[in-house]
């Protein structure tokens, strides 16, 4: 092989293995990236939804005991307004299932929720509050439970997403990092494998040379490079065979 | 000494170890497609490192000694981290000391894991895992001798270096006709196999990987259960006829199947192995019996199996042998000690050695009694020389020396005396399985990085058979 294809060779690999680094951890950091995201978008968005449905009880909750202070109109309104928030917000979470076990805990809200509201309408005109405590406070307390479930799903899925993902990111810098010290270590040998078969060669010659005019004889050194040296070595080699007996004579 | 010949030769060897890494990659590709980016990185990136001397470095014709050595011993070395790149590329449950272990378990095929659920790895992966053994167990350079010409006369030198020294070889004169008819039998062994396990049930890739880990006398396994995992008598069976021909002298069995020409010494070796897993058997089962299984034909299943598996260094399991009576579990550790035959893929001591051991034990018997005799040790009646002999004692001693120490600096990471001794003598041995949490249904995820990084030199050590690695530790071999 030529001596320019082994230079080309010896920097186009180290070049092409840390080329391949950037890409590989350009694909695995925009891999990561859109999980991230993902994370972000849809767990935390069933996060909120189940705040916002534990907001919209607790003003259910504040009207109902308005309601029993004789409060009726604040109560009305605050209750309206309420469960407006409630429907929106599981309108949300029910769109957003992500994990398996969310229809199940959805079922469950809805249930408890129909189950608040009825029995909230059929007590409407008792206003006491043993009532309330006796009734309606364990009938709340069963949604806001399925309410807390929704959130604690989806915030240990986030959890456990979050670890997978920094495994992932050292997944991501590793094979980088790999391609990295495997350019460097081929970078050192391609420089060992030219001081030893390039320029110790080079040398060699270079020394034969220079004696050349001191001993009228081309001793032609032991170069076996397979390159344009051993060429020169063995062209030079045929001029000394050719003008140096002529020379002699 | 050339290093520069000694890299060009080494890269050769990691050719090797590039395209198993491309054929595990076409194979994970038809299976799950999981890991084919990573095997395929790896295999470019080891092909670079292993391609690139030879644009500088020509052909020799001859190795000096020394080079063989290091050709064998660094090529060892080389093809356990390229291997590892698979794995550290794969990420979880793998960083660097796990990735190395795995590597060299794989290609010394000790077949001892770090993987606690092997069962989630990507198929690719798993190929790749049992494809160490089946690289490893034929020998790195028997293997670059049968597939690259170019080794040409400098094998046999090579070759020599990485055999065991009282390995029979078959009468031919050539070292890449040695290396072919190894390979013959090693790919035949493994077809064969494939096929009766395909035959049993098992689906190709179990059915291969399997035989991969047996002809290799290896052990890994693509189930979390082992063997157990099929709970198959005909499995069982047909893994058993395998690991205790794959822990027959290659040369004795080509010998027997094809040219009708025996190594000397090698039937005395043959029936001594075979002997040996025969008695082991009865005792074992003896031990067993009532014990731990109810009837004697389960009890003769698992205690054959175990007695096999260990015997002949492969590592596979059928049951969980760290909880049986102490007797058995000795028997296992002796066994594990001596392992199967020289010329074959097994670890160990070897039979071979231990023949030699007992008829000098014998000869220096009958000479205190007739202290004017000169006695002379023959196998098969041939005189066999007094340095051979001499040669194949020191080995012993070396060989226990080095169990004893590896197991103090084991013990000495925090790892209980249980592991640290039966895990050193399995890990020196290639067989794979130890006592304790590293028994046959354990595994060594739970041993300190330290002690696995010992435990990883040492299997190299007795893959080798101790010296080549000792001799690159030397500064004057370098000289």
């Amino acid at each position: 092989m030529s001596l320019g294809k082994k230079l080309l060779l010896g920097f186009l690999i180290p070049v092409l293995m840390l080329l391949a680094s950037g890409i590989w951890s350009w694909a695995r950091f925009h891999n990561l990236s859109q999980s991230v995201q993902a994370l972000l978008h849809e767990n935390d968005r069933s996060i909120q939804a189940a705040r916002d449905m534990s907001i919209a009880l607790e003003r259910m909750d504040s009207a109902i005991l308005l309601r029993i202070s004789g409060e009726t109109a604040t109560a009305d309104t605050l209750d309206h307004a309420a469960q407006a928030a409630f429907e929106a917000a599981l309108d949300v979470a029910v769109n957003n299932v992500t994990i398996l076990a969310e229809p199940a805990i959805l079922d469950s809200i809805k249930a408890s929720y129909l189950e608040f509201r009825t029995l909230e309408e059929a007590l409407r005109s008792k206003r006491d509050i043993k009532t309330y405590q006796s009734e309606m406070m364990p009938a709340f307390l069963r949604v806001t439970h399925s309410v807390d479930r929704l959130r604690r799903v989806n915030q240990d899925e986030m959890y456990g997403e979050a670890i997978h993902i920094a495994d992932e990111a050292f997944r991501a810098t590793l094979p980088g990092r790999i391609l990295v010290i495997a350019a460097i270590i081929f970078t050192l040998m391609f420089a060992w494998l030219l001081h030893e078969h390039t320029v110790k060669p080079l040398n060699k010659l270079l020394h034969a040379v220079k004696r050349w005019p001191t001993t009228e004889h081309f001793r032609k050194p032991d170069v076996h490079s397979g390159d344009e040296i051993e060429e020169l070595a063995e062209s030079l080699d045929i001029v000394e065979r050719t003008f140096g007996g002529r020379n002699k004579k | 000494m050339r290093p520069t010949v000694v890299m060009r030769y080494v890269g050769l060897i990691l050719l090797l170890g590039a395209a198993g890494m491309f054929a595990s990659a076409i194979i994970g590709m038809l299976l799950d497609g999981h890991a084919v980016p990573v095997l395929l990185i790896s295999s470019v990136l080891v092909a670079c490192f292993g391609a690139f001397p030879m644009v500088f470095v020509p052909r020799v014709k001859e190795f000096m000694p020394r080079e063989s050595l290091a050709v064998v011993a660094l090529g060892w070395l080389a093809m356990s981290v390229a291997g590892a790149l698979p794995y550290l590329l794969w990420g979880s449950p793998f960083n660097l000391i796990n990735a190395l272990f795995e590597s060299m378990s794989g290609f010394t095929t000790t077949g001892a894991t770090i993987l606690r659920n092997i069962e989630v790895l990507p198929a690719g992966l798993l190929f790749w895992r049992s494809m160490t053994h089946w690289i490893g167990g034929v020998g790195i350079v028997v293997l670059a001798l049968a597939v690259f010409p170019s080794l040409g006369s400098g094998g046999r030198s090579l070759m020599r270096a990485e055999a065991s020294p009282v390995a029979l070889g078959p009468k031919v004169a050539r070292a890449r006709d040695v290396a072919q008819i190894v390979l013959y039998v090693y790919v035949g062994l493994t077809a064969l196999e494939t096929l009766s396990l395909m035959v049993a049930g098992l689906p190709f890739f179990d059915a291969s990987t399997t035989a991969f880990g047996t002809i290799a006398t290896g052990g890994f396994s693509v189930r979390n259960a082992s063997i157990a995992a099929y709970n198959s008598v005909a499995v069982e069976s047909i893994v058993m006829l395998f690991m205790v021909l794959s822990g027959v002298n290659f040369a004795l069995l080509f010998g027997f199947l094809v040219s009708r020409e025996r190594p000397q010494g090698g039937t005395t070796t043959a029936f001594t192995y075979l002997g040996i897993l025969a008695v082991s058997t009865f005792i074992v089962s003896l031990d067993l019996h009532a014990r731990h299984f109810g009837t004697w034909g389960e009890t003769i299943r698992h205690g054959a199996f175990q007695v096999i598996s260990i015997g002949t260094s492969s590592g596979f399991a059928t049951t969980d042998s760290s909880i049986w009576p102490g007797g058995s579990q000795a028997i296992l550790m002796v066994l594990a000690l001596i392992c199967a035959s020289a010329g074959s893929t097994s670890g160990g001591i070897k039979v071979d050695r231990v023949v030699l051991f007992w008829k000098l034990l014998r000869a220096r018997l009958y000479s205190l009694g007739h202290p004017d005799s000169i006695v002379t040790i023959r196998v098969e009646n041939k005189v066999i020389p007094a340095d051979s002999v001499r040669n194949a004692m020191f080995f012993v001693v070396s060989y226990l020396v080095g169990v004893v120490l590896a197991s103090l600096a084991v013990a000495l990471t925090g790892t209980p005396l249980v592991e640290s001794v039966s895990g050193t003598i399995a890990c020196i041995g290639n067989v794979g399985p130890g006592l304790g949490t590293v028994g046959s249904v354990g595994n060594y995820a739970g041993l300190d990085p330290l002690a696995k990084l010992i435990l990883a030199g040492v299997m190299v050590f007795g893959r080798l058979e101790i010296y080549p690695i000792l001799l690159l530790l030397s500064r004057r071999f370098w000289r």
